[in-house]
């Protein structure tokens, strides 16, 4: 492992003042970990990486590459949670006379009902927003998330035809719906958006120095645009392609660190480096080098669950485009089913032509319903977090399975890191949200926000919904 | 005038068909059983206008019902109004009230339903100077109410406002059964011998001070399940736990944070979420000359380290809090962060506001050449063993930077005459705790100052009260969030409280105790349906 790989793992967007690990070295990293503060863990090897032995290096290794593929799931997670969010709020403002005259409303709903799949609305949405009085360059994101919105109906050429810009947003939703990364020659633009979507770029064609340069420094948190025509009423509008672009960083990430090993490692490091690799190459939509990874790592038994998720992954990859054949099907399911992880990628990619293939869509159903029940041991925080998150896509609901997802959530550390997974609070928030429990929501998002980057959109968003939609008289009373 | 009829009448028919006639219900659970529950505390009145806490208003929810209620999901319901419609212009409100809600059989009350009367009387009762109530403020928004016919109220408000429904919400009290129909005060008889039409009527305050409410059999959704619900006062916060544990309660309304891990851990148990839109604080009497400096309650502010605090003695169960709302609440700026602890900045501002000579006891000099000094009168029943370590802790900090605390522990209800009538009191500890409004103005208000109101810190500042009154009247929901949060940053900058903490609030329930909903604020909305099973009794 060469020392410059570690230059590129720089995270130099979190607000968090590191908490001390009990222990130096890899010992410490671990520990770190385990609680969940990944920028942390990978702090502290990077900085002690000389006094780390030569034998620990591969594990410490893998350590940095896992806690950038634990951060990718937490921030995809909260991506989706977001999204759904996002587009909620707009309609709520929508549905004020008080905000009829607010121009950005209807753009930023076209961008929302692209990240919900409501791609039809969002074309039309969009269409009616590059031509509405707006500032040249949000018409241009009008025009480029509509060809996105095309891509994803099917009118490939129209989309192409549209996205011929060389603007960084242009690129960035070729890359979206190509997967060709063309990041542009030149200096990088000044703005916090074009420098997020460039870096995202420059990360898929292979140019991770100059991605880390350009997310040095940048503020995740703050608006896109700030409405305050009245002064005595700000409204903040964020644009959700900015999650979309960081999630990809952070599978990028993961991809950079866990490569090298996944080449040229042994041992069982190896085998779980090329999942992960795979599994992030899978995400980012690189889907050949991606089987590359997840054949290596499906011949090297990385650990049952693993194996079971690389051979789902891998069949993904040989199904894309056409329906799976059920002789092919029904053997993979009853060989992966006992699996968690893999039952949870079944879920995620039960979607188009595999759902409706029966009897699977039945047996994948109760097999997820039933998923931690089964368990006989507890299982950890991060499978139950997306457990719930599927629970949550399939409508589940939500008083029922918030009292589910309780039952794995340490309450008398109600909120926080150390005990709760953070993918576990991911579900939580967003099954209370569900179940219009936006006080405790918001309080889980609150606490997550202090070591996550990135969480202000979705906060301001769930706030807006909760005054939109709270109905209380004005009470206040005082308790010793 | 034309009256638009809303979706309430929908809503209102729903509910009568729904709800069947007084006596059984019908959804198949069993009736029978008690329910203990245990509180911190006892309440000094048992009526819903004079009482001002919560352990007040939950034993209210018990006993009463207003026009309106909630739903679990926070929407806006039918009770003792079946039906009601809207003016266009959102400032008249007609309600037809359900003619079947009887008052809690009691001598002297007899066989009466509850009337428009009853109504009008109960929200002139309010708005009358001579009754001390904390809702006064939430009512000045009535201009006028009257009674249309037997069953009918009409309710016009000066203006229109967010969420009037549910400000209309309040309790309806048999102003005939008052000692002065006209106003109630604090020593008429029905403060401790209530009537009122909910789910469960008084039966006996024991000489432990338990509040014992057998089911009402009259009420109008149904005999409640439970025969009887009865509130335990603790005096000792670590009894509390031991009570639910050894069966002496089957409910805590507020665990203990340090309990909350065995807790969870006993099968026996159920954890609800409650009353996350709460904080704990010190508030600074302006009416002190030295507090009422800006400086030194900043420099008070900075000299306390909060998050040690939280940590020692509440394992870390909580978090900071930078303002006068919750994290939880929608009116939090999140962009204002925590005063930080900073010892020297503390006595940076302290010199600026004037104080900058030491005594040879090690405290600064005021102009008369006496010790800074304040005391801090913390509310405790017998023993709480917490919030005495914060108030030490407290001391210890303000001592570093040159201020003198003194302690002084008073009853609850001794506190609260000292705080909320006398305002004897240099600076108080206690907790505020809030519906989903995010309404703060009982508690800045100028006009909130008097006898049993919020502002008992005296605080004035005409910008704030002028932010306070629109966001209270404004229509525009996002102004509102825009006017709070500004709100928010202001007083986090003024500090008429140090502004301390949210913790990490549940509520314990043995599981026999079934079909439990929770209302977030008021907790006991829905306890009308719970139940225990037959074996459970």
């Amino acid at each position: 492992m060469r020392k410059r790989h570690f230059g590129v793992l720089l995270l130099a967007v979190s607000p968090v003042v590191a908490e001390a690990a009990a222990k130096p070295g890899l010992e410490g990293a671990q520990e770190l970990f385990r609680q969940n503060h990944w920028e942390e863990a990978r702090g502290q090897l990077r900085s002690q990486w000389g006094v780390i032995p030569e034998k620990d290096r591969p594990a410490a290794t893998f350590l940095i590459g896992r806690s950038y593929v634990r951060e990718a799931e937490f921030y995809r997670g909260l991506r989706r949670f977001g999204s759904e969010v996002g587009l909620a709020y707009l309609e709520e403002l929508e549905a004020a006379k008080a905000n009829r005259s607010v121009v950005w409303i209807p753009l930023f709903k076209g961008l929302y009902q692209i990240e919900v799949e409501r791609n039809g609305e969002a074309e039309r949405q969009l269409l009616a927003a590059a031509q509405s009085p707006l500032p040249p360059e949000w018409k241009a994101t009008a025009r480029f998330r509509r060809a996105l919105a095309l891509h994803r109906l099917g009118r490939a050429p129209e989309a192409a035809a549209a996205l011929q810009d060389q603007a960084p947003e242009s690129r960035f939703c070729r890359l979206l719906s190509s997967g060709v990364a063309e990041p542009q020659s030149g200096p990088p633009r000044e703005g916090r958006k074009d420098k997020l979507l460039l870096a995202a770029v420059l990360y898929r064609a292979g140019r991770a120095t100059e991605a880390e340069a350009l997310l040095s420094g940048l503020i995740l948190d703050s608006p896109d645009v700030e409405e305050n025509a009245d002064p005595k009423k700000v409204l903040r509008f964020h644009d959700p392609l900015l999650a979309v672009a960081w999630e990809r960083v952070c599978w990028e990430r993961a991809v950079v660190a866990l490569k090298p090993l996944a080449v040229g490692g042994a041992g069982i490091e190896r085998g779980l480096a090329a999942y992960y690799a795979g599994l992030s190459l899978f995400h980012l939509g690189a889907l050949g080098e991606a089987a590359t990874f997840l054949k290596e790592a499906s011949g090297s038994s990385p650990s049952p669950d693993l194996e079971a998720a690389a051979h789902v992954l891998l069949a993904a990859l040989a199904w894309s485009g056409h329906p799976p054949p059920a002789t092919e099907l029904a053997p993979l399911w009853e060989n992966t089913r006992s699996e968690p992880e893999a039952v949870l990628l079944w879920a995620e990619l039960k979607r188009g032509d595999v759902s409706k293939v029966e009897p699977f869509a039945s047996k994948l159903e109760a097999r997820l319903r039933d998923l931690l029940a089964a368990s006989p041991e507890r299982p950890p925080g991060s499978l139950v977090g997306k457990w719930g998150l599927a629970r949550l896509r399939q409508g589940d609901d939500p008083a029922v399975l918030l009292a589910a997802l309780s039952e794995h959530r340490d309450k008398s550390n109600k909120n926080k890191l150390e005990w709760n997974d953070p993918l576990l609070l991911v579900a939580l928030a967003a099954t209370s949200y569900r179940d219009h429990e936006y006080p405790q929501s918001l309080e889980t998002l609150f606490e997550l926000s202090k070591t996550f980057p990135g969480l202000r959109p979705l906060q301001w968003n769930l706030q807006g919904i909760y005054a939109a939609r709270q109905r209380a008289g004005g009470e206040a009373r005082i308790s010793q | 005038m034309k009256c638009a009829m809303v979706a309430g009448v929908v809503a209102g028919l729903l509910a009568l068909s729904a709800s069947g006639i007084a006596g059984g219900r019908d959804d198949g659970f069993p009736d029978g059983g008690k329910l203990v529950y245990g509180e911190y505390g006892r309440p000094a009145t048992l009526d819903p206008i004079t009482t001002n806490d919560m352990v007040g208003l939950r034993l209210t929810e018990l006993l009463f019902n207003g026009l309106v209620s909630f739903s679990p999901k926070n929407e806006v319901v039918p009770d003792l109004a079946e039906k009601w419609s809207v003016s266009p212009d959102n400032r008249v409100y007609t309600f037809t009230l359900r003619s079947d809600v009887k008052w809690h059989s009691k001598a002297g009350v007899g066989d009466r339903t509850v009337t428009a009367d009853d109504v009008v009387g109960s929200l002139e009762v309010i708005r009358q100077p001579k009754t001390l109530t904390p809702l006064k403020a939430a009512y000045e928004l009535v201009a006028e109410a009257r009674k249309l016919d037997a069953q009918t109220v009409e309710i016009t408000l000066k203006r229109p406002i967010v969420n009037a429904l549910g400000r209309l919400s309040f309790k309806v009290v048999p102003t005939f059964a008052l000692k002065n129909p006209d106003f109630l005060s604090r020593d008429d008889p029905f403060v401790q011998n209530p009537v009122g039409t909910g789910p469960f009527q008084l039966s006996q305050l024991t000489d432990e001070g338990d509040v014992v409410m057998e089911a009402n059999p009259s009420y109008y959704k149904g005999r409640p399940h439970l025969d009887r619900v009865i509130l335990k006062p603790f005096a000792d916060k670590n009894v509390l736990t031991q009570a639910l544990l050894f069966n002496s309660a089957d409910m805590v309304v507020e665990v203990n944070s340090r309990d909350i891990a065995q807790i969870q851990g006993d099968k026996r148990f159920n954890l609800y979420p409650y009353n996350a839109l709460s904080y704990a604080f010190f508030g600074h009497n302006y009416r002190n000359p030295h507090l009422a400096k800006k400086e030194v309650r900043q420099a008070i502010t900075f000299a306390t380290n909060r998050q040690e605090m939280l940590d020692s003695f509440y394992s870390g169960r909580g978090a900071l809090i930078s303002g006068p709302f919750a994290p939880g609440s929608w009116a939090y700026n999140l962009d204002v962060k925590p005063v930080p602890f900073n010892p020297a900045r503390a006595k940076e501002l302290l010199a600026q506001a004037g104080y900058s000579k030491t005594g040879s006891d090690g405290y600064l000099q005021t102009d008369e050449g006496k010790p800074l000094q304040f005391t801090l009168k913390i509310p405790i029943e017998k023993e709480n063993e917490t919030v005495k370590r914060v108030a030490l802790a407290f001391q210890n900090y303000l001592k570093q930077v040159g201020i003198k605390i003194n302690l002084e522990f008073r009853e609850w209800q001794a506190w609260k005459q000292d705080v909320f009538v006398d305002h004897d009191f240099d600076m108080v500890i206690a907790n505020w705790a809030f519906d989903d409004s995010a309404d703060i103005s009982t508690l800045f208000h100028s006009g909130e100052t008097g006898a049993w109101r919020n502002n008992f810190v005296g605080y004035s500042n005409p910008e704030i009260d002028a932010m306070i009154v629109e966001a209270k009247t404004t229509l525009d929901r996002e102004k509102q969030r825009t006017i709070n949060q500004r709100l928010h940053a202001l007083l986090s900058d003024e500090q008429p409280y140090t502004f301390l903490w949210t913790l990490t609030n549940y509520a314990a329930i043995h599981k026999k105790v079934r079909h439990v909903e929770l209302h977030p604020f008021k907790l006991f909305t829905f306890a009308d349906t719970w139940y225990i099973a037959k074996k459970e009794q």
